[in-house]
């Protein structure tokens, strides 16, 4: 049954079980890891012109 | 490309604003219902004690399930139960609900007493499962996803911009760390009897002390 007491009971949201820091320290290597692979990737890219300062 | 990253950046504002906001609301209604039965405790410990000796007992057990409410709710030592886990599991209104009911009155001065009795004890059950099933509606995951998948779109676009040099490194540092702090921020302030930024007890401490008096 979907709704059984059971079920309720060991069924609980991801966000509440896993400690807020842990998820704040995952957002910021996410974040963080974007922009340098934006750092990164602005070498690669065929973008002469329009982003300042590439070659 | 500038037009696309205001675009993200905009919304990710918006968002942000949003659930910091609604996360300090939720945070300040947990912390006027924590007052709130705080008040309702004086004023049964008061009531009890103008009902006469016979609502001596009432008072006993209110002044220690009271305290042992708080110690569970804000342990001073970690007990690995939450504090919204414990205020679940205490049965000490319904221990105090059943006492109340099992009062005779005698006169009409204690019929009227015992009548506002029940109707504290029961504002006392309602506000403890309001505060119950409150918290346990948390935040979206997938508003968490999406918000994190904007910010790292923005980084990404602040990258692609930006020279590579140490003070860029530096300052896109500092302000991931500032989003990154809004999130715990949003995700502690949703949570106020759990993790580190939890509800003051001090108006809890402060009915205690004014029990029995």
């Amino acid at each position: 049954m979907r709704y059984s007491p059971q079920h309720v009971r060991t069924t609980r949201d991801p966000v509440s079980i896993v400690s807020s820091l842990v998820i704040a320290l995952l957002s910021f290597v996410v974040i963080f890891g974007s922009a340098l692979f934006g750092m990164f990737v602005r070498h690669f890219l065929p973008t002469s012109g329009t982003i300042p300062g590439t070659p | 490309m500038k037009l696309g990253a205001g675009l993200i950046a905009t919304l990710a504002a918006l968002v942000l604003g949003l659930l910091v906001g609604s996360a300090k609301s939720s945070f300040d209604s947990v912390n006027a219902g924590i007052t709130q039965a705080a008040v309702r405790v004086i004023l049964m410990d008061r009531t009890l004690a103008r009902y006469g000796p016979e609502a001596h007992d009432a008072r006993e057990q209110l002044r220690r399930g009271f305290a042992a409410s708080i110690e569970a709710a804000w342990p001073d030592q970690k007990t690995g139960v939450s504090g919204l886990t414990a205020i679940e599991r205490s049965n000490a209104i319904e221990t105090l609900q059943e006492t109340i009911e099992k009062l005779r009155p005698a006169s009409e001065l204690q019929r009227s007493l015992h009548a506002r009795l029940r109707e504290l004890a029961d504002d006392m059950a309602h506000a403890r499962w309001l505060v119950v099933e409150q918290q346990r509606i948390g935040l979206p995951t997938i508003l968490l996803v999406v918000l994190v998948l904007w910010l790292a779109i923005l980084y990404g676009t602040f990258g692609l911009f930006a020279p590579r040099n140490a003070t860029v490194i530096v300052v896109l540092l500092v302000c991931a760390l500032s989003a990154a702090a809004s999130l715990f921020l949003i995700l502690e302030l949703n949570r106020p009897l759990e993790g580190m930024i939890k509800a003051s007890r001090a108006p809890m401490v402060n009915a205690l002390e004014q029990l029995g008096r």
